[in-house]
């Protein structure tokens, strides 16, 4: 169903987690609370779930007011029917796997032939069929996040959110249940909130991200946008863009690197206090590659090289203080020496300035 | 040079530059839990503040009070007069000795036992385990008692044992270190539980990361096992220490035969004497509370710097330490340990009940003579008195026991899982009995009940409300370090999948405090039978305890009578306890 937070603050005595966040999410989305630890996604989800008490601001699920500080609602969380999985799974080892699968149904006074009907499809669907009767502390970490999802989808909620629900398990585990949970989204139309700080999982698995920093929401967009065009240097840094340099204006289409003499022609900027040219290593041409003549073609110095299988990594200086990363091929790597002179070339397309930071993002997510 | 990531201005949760102050919700959300929290602080307040109120008001004021009479009018700061003499700074002197003493001998006995039982690959832990556990129900005065029959200069068996063998007496008993390795002893139990628990929830992961870290086994234990158990380990300490301080009983049997006074044993004089002098007494306990309440806070301070949620929501498997060649001395330290709180003391109490006359001149001789029989028993057994206190002396414990754990573990709860304003508070407040001497906290609810005006003084009403007063430090310290190690993500998982808050707590997070909560409520139930002092002052003919028969016995140098009444009183207690576990172990499997 879909969601609608408006104006959600959240404080804990001085600090504020939460801060005048408003975000829509509509039926059948997959949005990504993505952002560093302590930006605030976690404690935004704990209110969507009633777990934390916001200040101020209205929570809408589907024509269900969940919360509203005006109205003096505060719908408790036993009631509000969303599915949640936490981090640490919080799968009570006191209880069987079928025990803690049945969990909702037995609060919810459906019938013993029914539960046993429910639990056991809903096993079949996150592959745990065979598991029923096994002790819950005698599981896996992969098994116990399937647990954790069977429990809160077989309650059929109107909403899911999952708090970092693949931090704990190793990378190959990983890979197949962000599969799995993509797969599983789509097919059963659920309205997801993931939280998470790795952006390899907020791009596998959002229809929509928002960014997250400072108890603000900073950005908000489909999964390529947000990767190819950060609004600001410090969502970049986060994105993984390897290159951020401080760049100095000099006219409307052209910077100057701090510290160097190397001057880079740019697409039209916005002219603000702190400015940075991002860069991804991918998106820098090297040796051969470099066109005999065109724009931003510099000369540097190879310092090191990182060969990783496919590719390799080098950093080049440009000048005494300035260096890049700069992604290469195998061949190149083998090719090269530390104190090599190369020719790189940063594409008119590749370079962006942005600003350091930015305030609240200022558009709000459709889908 | 690359540039440095954009450096986040903070990490956590974001502070606010505005001067803007916030309150912490809108009051529309919170009535219902500050009437709850309000409802705790009236409980608790009659039970714990208003006796600790009225001792204050007597240390200031000529008078005690009295229905109808608290003198508020004459304060006056003269009962203090009587902290500084001479008799008090050595008795305090004398309690401060005890309390360090027999702290470090009952942490040592304890945590040894809990680290064997709950954490080595020792042969025989069962065994271990119920050592560990049986002194407890043992009553320290019963204890202390058995002792004097056994150590005591000249009569003491252990000495006339001495001398059938031909060798010269060894042994005496009324000594300080006497008393320090009796109360030690058998206070252990309080270690043992404590430490035990927290050894056996720890998250074995913590452990598995400092062996991978390069540590070995012994550095693992130094370096993590033990510093995770050092809030149970602490708060052990401090619990014994206060304890010990302020034990009268064993002090009284075992000091004041040698002219030992303690800080208690000086209170008890001071009101006893003759005119009974309870302002000044109640001067001397104001003192002691303050330093024990400054002993607590810095526990407090110490315990709340770090978290210490060993628990995680993932299940845990323990491994064992390999002990190595100390496997079998580690069983015979144990069963040293049960020999000299349990077996021997056992032993003297049925011989000297069973033995024709009240003087023993030879032990070996006894035994070979066949002095002994059983008329002493059969005496004891068919005294109507005995009857009507057994009876009483069940219904209090059991009812004090599981109100206790109920109002132990709300109050443990609130204070360690919810927000509400001026929770810390309940904490405190639930602390401070272990700061009132017991004899002191009698005295305080003495005078409360007869204000009161609810007729129950005089029923066993009164000795339940006493009872749960004395006890609420130990409760709320066994439900609080049970309730710091469950992941509080268990329970809110719970209420999100359609539990009410009250039946998340009943599904998961008290089921998963089984073994916390009962060792809580087993802890209540037998500190509710061993309990002497309190009742001490509340008592009437009609609703006398068998602790106070037996003390009143031993007074009066009726020995025989006290020790017969003493072994079917320790068999009472062991048939509870057992009755408890069973109980307790079966509603387990009926999750």
């Amino acid at each position: 169903m879909r969601i609608s937070i408006e104006n959600l603050t959240l404080s804990y005595g001085d600090s504020v987690a939460v801060r005048d966040l408003s975000l829509e999410i509509e039926q059948g989305e997959a949005l990504v609370l993505l952002g560093q630890s302590g930006c605030g996604k976690t404690s935004t989800m704990r209110c969507v779930a009633g777990l934390e008490t916001p200040d101020r601001g209205r929570i809408t699920v589907g024509g269900d007011v969940l919360f509203d500080s005006d109205r003096g609602i505060n719908r408790a969380s036993h009631k509000r029917n969303i599915g949640m999985v936490f981090q640490s799974y919080a799968i009570w080892p006191h209880m069987t796997v079928f025990e803690n699968v049945a969990f909702p149904l037995k609060m919810k006074r459906v019938s013993r032939a029914d539960t046993a009907r429910r639990v056991a499809e809903t096993l079949e669907l996150v592959g745990l069929d065979g598991f029923a009767d096994r002790g819950a502390s005698m599981l896996s970490g992969g098994q116990m996040q399937r647990v954790a999802l069977a429990r809160s989808l077989v309650m059929q909620p109107s909403v899911m959110l999952l708090d970092e629900p693949l931090s704990n398990l190793d990378a190959r585990l990983r890979h197949r249940l962000r599969g799995d949970l993509r797969d599983l989204q789509h097919r059963l139309g659920l309205t997801s909130v993931y939280v998470t700080h790795d952006q390899e999982e907020a791009l596998a698995l959002a229809d929509h991200i928002a960014m997250m920093q400072f108890g603000r929401i900073v950005q908000v967009g489909r999964p390529d946008e947000i990767y190819g065009r950060p609004v600001s240097a410090s969502i970049a840094d986060f994105l993984g863009v390897a290159n951020i340099l401080p760049v100095d204006p000099v006219d409307a289409s052209t910077v100057q690197l701090a510290g160097s003499d190397v001057r880079l022609e740019v697409s039209p900027y916005q002219r603000t206090e702190e400015l940075r040219a991002c860069v991804r290593a991918e998106d820098i041409l090297f040796g051969d590659a470099v066109a005999s003549d065109g724009n931003n073609i510099i000369e540097g110095t190879i310092i090191t090289r990182e060969f990783l299988g496919a590719t390799a990594t080098f950093r080049i200086a440009v000048s005494d203080d300035v260096d890049l990363s700069v992604m290469g091929t195998k061949q190149q790597a083998m090719r090269c020496r530390e104190g090599d002179r190369v020719r790189i070339q940063l594409p008119l397309d590749a370079v962006q300035v942005l600003p350091l930071e930015v305030a609240a993002a200022d558009a709000e997510v459709t889908a | 040079m690359t540039v440095a990531p954009p450096a986040p201005s903070e990490t956590g949760v974001v502070r606010t530059g505005r001067g803007e102050r916030r309150g912490p919700a809108p009051a529309h959300f919170r009535p219902r839990r500050i009437a709850g929290v309000a409802a705790l602080y009236g409980i608790l307040g009659v039970l714990i503040l208003m006796p600790v109120a009225l001792v204050v008001i007597s240390a200031f004021t000529g008078t005690p009070p009295r229905p109808g009479n608290i003198d508020l009018g004459s304060l006056t700061l003269d009962n203090f007069a009587t902290v500084f003499s001479p008799g008090a700074l050595r008795a305090a002197g004398n309690s401060l000795i005890v309390g360090i003493g027999a702290s470090v001998v009952a942490l040592l006995c304890g945590g040894f036992l809990a680290f064997v039982t709950a954490r080595s690959n020792a042969p025989a832990r069962r065994f271990l385990y119920f050592v560990g556990l049986v002194p407890m129900f043992l009553p320290s005065f019963v204890g202390a008692l058995a002792w004097g029959l056994l150590g005591g200069p000249n009569a003491g068996l252990l000495n006339i044992l001495a001398r059938d063998l031909g060798l010269a007496p060894f042994f005496n008993i009324y000594t300080l270190p006497g008393l320090i390795a009796v109360l030690g002893i058998y206070y252990a139990p309080y270690a043992f539980l404590l430490i035990h628990a927290s050894f056996s929830l720890m998250n074995p992961d913590l452990e598995e990361a400092a062996r991978v870290h390069g540590s070995t086994p012994v550095q693992v234990l130094r370096r993590v096992t033990f510093p995770l158990a050092t809030p149970a380990i602490l708060g052990a300490a401090i619990l014994i220490f206060v304890l010990t301080v302020e034990n009268f009983p064993v002090a009284q049997m075992i000091g004041s035969a040698s002219g030992l006074d303690t800080l208690p044993t000086y209170i008890y004089r001071l009101m006893n004497s003759a005119p009974s002098r309870g302002n000044e007494a109640a001067a001397v306990a104001i003192a002691l509370v303050v330093v024990v309440l400054i002993v607590t806070a810095v526990q407090r301070r110490i315990v709340s710097k770090r978290t210490f949620t060993t628990v995680s929501g993932k299940g845990l498997r323990l491994s064992k330490v390999d002990l190595g060649w100390f496997r079998v001395p580690a069983v015979v330290l144990g069963a040293f340990y049960f020999v000299i709180t349990t077996v021997l003391p056992l032993l003297a109490l049925i011989f000297v009940a069973m033995h024709d006359s009240p003087y023993v001149s030879s032990v070996t001789g006894s035994l070979a003579s066949g002095m002994l029989n059983l008329d002493a028993f059969a005496d004891v057994l068919s005294n109507s008195t005995v009857h009507s206190s057994t009876v009483n002396s069940v219904i209090v414990s059991v009812t004090a026991a599981v109100l206790g754990t109920v109002l132990a573990f709300i109050v443990s709860y609130v204070v360690n899982r919810t927000k509400t304003p001026g929770r810390a508070g309940l904490g405190y407040v639930s602390m401070i009995p272990l700061a009132v001497p017991a004899i002191v906290l009698g005295l305080g609810l003495l005078w409360t009940w007869l204000l009161i005006p609810v007729p129950v003084y005089g029923t066993l009403v009164v000795m339940i409300i006493a009872f749960l007063a004395a006890q609420m430090p130990q409760g709320y310290q066994g439900a609080s370090s049970g309730i710091l190690q469950i992941h509080a993500d268990l329970e809110d998982s719970a209420v999100m999948h359609g539990a009410s808050r009250a039946r998340a707590i009943w599904k998961v997070t008290a089921p998963l405090l089984r073994i916390p909560l009962t060792s809580t409520f087993l802890l209540l139930l037998m500190l509710s039978m061993r309990e002497l002092t309190v009742p001490l002052f509340l008592f009437t003919t009609d609703t006398r305890l068998l602790s106070i028969v037996i003390f009143d016995d031993f007074e009066n140098g009726i020995l025989q009578s006290s020790a017969a009444t003493s072994v079917l009183y320790c068999v009472l207690i062991f048939l509870l306890a057992y009755l408890a576990r069973r109980f307790g172990a079966s509603s387990n499997k009926a999750v």
